[in-house]
């Protein structure tokens, strides 16, 4: 049921800010004992997690698509578009529409962010809206508006701030503490705090990305599903899906920062790759065929 | 004795807790029913604003097929008269789009009205609605199935009549209507 999904998505975004502010003390207690005060780098860290625990929640809808580049649709240039989103929100049942934004690249791709259906956004490629017919595209905008629905973008958008946060922190502790501090540090504490920073520096980034994968793979296919349910019409999702596979990727156009946000990823990425933050493309369009058969009786493939 | 009377208060209290429930989750169904139909009025109401502009329109053209404007006009008429009657708005809604359909119908036989702009731009902004309409009614007839389903079962049904909650009915088109008025260039 949706309304578990909505519940579960909002624990899990407390849990993130619980443990970004664990991670984020421990950070800051490195950094003061390292500097001989371990009482103020503990408290400077704590009023900096919670300001960006208040940023994330409030402002990483702001902060994802200036990260992305996208630019405001306005409606004279993109009526169809428009037409699309305004319509599969009405079957949603949102309140008011997701507002509509533009990413400048050639790929097919698109991503949803916000903190609830009130404040959301969806953003979509050029590339998207030139090579996908309306039906592909009201598909890919269904599943977008399914993540919104669960507050999938809640969790992912969070997540997307708060990480980069922790590695930009951790680049900062690798780049200048190792070199200029550490003699002093490893004279007063010893190999093991010399071990503990190296933890710091190299195990915090990759536990802040295994929380966004899974916040990922499993949503997906649930997207997917929901997605079903709004356009009634499977072949529309699955033709865009068909139509990503056959495309060729640049690997720099996505951040990796926030690869986890979008529609899909490039398929050198996602397929059976343990740390893919999304399932491969063709075991998303074989459960997409599965519920066209189970629609129509018949496979119409 | 008085276990016995701890036992009736915990009794009464278990079904005082339990009928609260049950009158919230009615109350929180029937809401998002009418904010569901709220959605499809909106609709409705763009697409009478749009027609008599669209007749004008055509009139321009076409201004001795007077029996189709009637249809359209008189269709029109009922929805607006129709006000919140659910049943009544449904009847409006089919009879007018099917004298949307006849007024497309009769375009077909006049190229320069389908090569105006005017004509071009207003047909463009009803598929619009059209489909915002057929998406508003997707989501609302599904809060009717819930809503109706909760008054239907237990513990919904031994509650539903006490507190004044109806069954609604679904907004349901004519088979031959369920796809928006179309019309080939």
């Amino acid at each position: 049921m949706v309304y578990e999904d909505i519940e579960l998505n909002k624990r899990n975004t407390l849990f993130l800010f619980i443990f970004f502010i664990i991670i984020f003390i421990g950070i800051g207690y490195i950094i003061g004992e390292i500097y001989g005060d371990y009482y103020t780098g503990v408290l400077f860290a704590f009023v900096v997690s919670v300001v960006s625990i208040w940023t994330s929640y409030y402002h990483s809808d702001k902060i994802v698509l200036a990260i992305i580049g996208a630019n405001k649709a306005e409606r004279k240039f993109y009526p169809q578009l428009f037409n699309s989103v305004e319509g599969l929100s009405l079957a949603a049942g949102f309140a008011k529409p997701p507002e509509i934004y533009i990413i400048k690249d050639e790929s097919i791709n698109a991503l949803a962010t916000g903190r609830n259906p009130e404040h959301s956004a969806i953003a979509v490629t050029e590339g998207a809206l030139l090579k996908l017919d309306k039906l592909e595209l009201e598909g890919v905008i269904a599943h977008e508006m399914s993540h919104i629905k669960n507050y999938d973008i809640l969790v992912s958008s969070v997540a997307a701030v708060l990480v980069g946060m922790i590695v930009i922190l951790c680049d900062f502790i690798t780049r200048n503490l190792f070199r200029t501090r550490m003699r002093k540090a490893s004279a007063r504490y010893g190999l093991l705090f010399i071990l503990f920073v190296l933890i710091a520096a190299i195990i915090a980034p990759i536990a802040a990305r295994i929380i966004s994968f899974a916040v990922s793979r499993q949503r997906e296919y649930m997207a997917d599903a929901s997605a079903v349910l709004l356009t009634r019409y499977p072949k529309g999702l699955i033709g865009a899906l068909e139509k990503i596979k056959k495309e060729i990727y640049n690997p720099d156009e996505i951040n990796r920062g926030i690869q986890h946000m979008y529609f899909t990823t490039p398929s050198y990425l996602s397929d059976n790759n343990l740390f893919a933050t999304h399932p491969p493309i063709e075991s998303r369009i074989e459960r997409l065929s599965r519920m066209l058969y189970n629609q129509n009786g018949q496979n119409q493939l | 004795m008085s276990g016995m009377m701890w036992l009736v208060i915990g009794v009464i209290v278990f079904i005082f807790a339990f009928i609260i429930i049950v009158y919230n989750r009615l109350i929180v169904l029937k809401i998002r029913t009418n904010e569901a139909w709220a959605q499809i009025d909106v609709q409705l109401k763009k697409r009478n604003d749009l027609v008599p502009n669209l007749v004008e329109t055509v009139k321009g053209y076409a201004a001795h097929e007077k029996a189709v404007f009637e249809n359209v006009t008189k269709a029109r008429a009922m929805m607006q008269s129709a006000g919140s009657d659910v049943g009544k708005v449904i009847e409006a809604n089919n009879l007018l789009t099917g004298a949307l359909k006849s007024l497309f119908a009769v375009v077909e036989n006049y190229p320069e009205l389908k090569a105006n702009q005017n004509f071009l731009n207003l047909q463009m902004e009803l598929t619009g609605i059209e489909e915002k309409i057929a998406y508003a009614r997707q989501f609302y007839n599904e809060t009717v199935r819930m809503y109706n389903e909760y008054q239907q079962k237990f513990p919904g049904v031994l509650f539903a009549g006490v507190f004044g909650h109806t069954t609604r009915n679904y907004f349901e088109i004519e088979e031959s209507e369920k796809k928006a008025p179309q019309v080939k260039f």
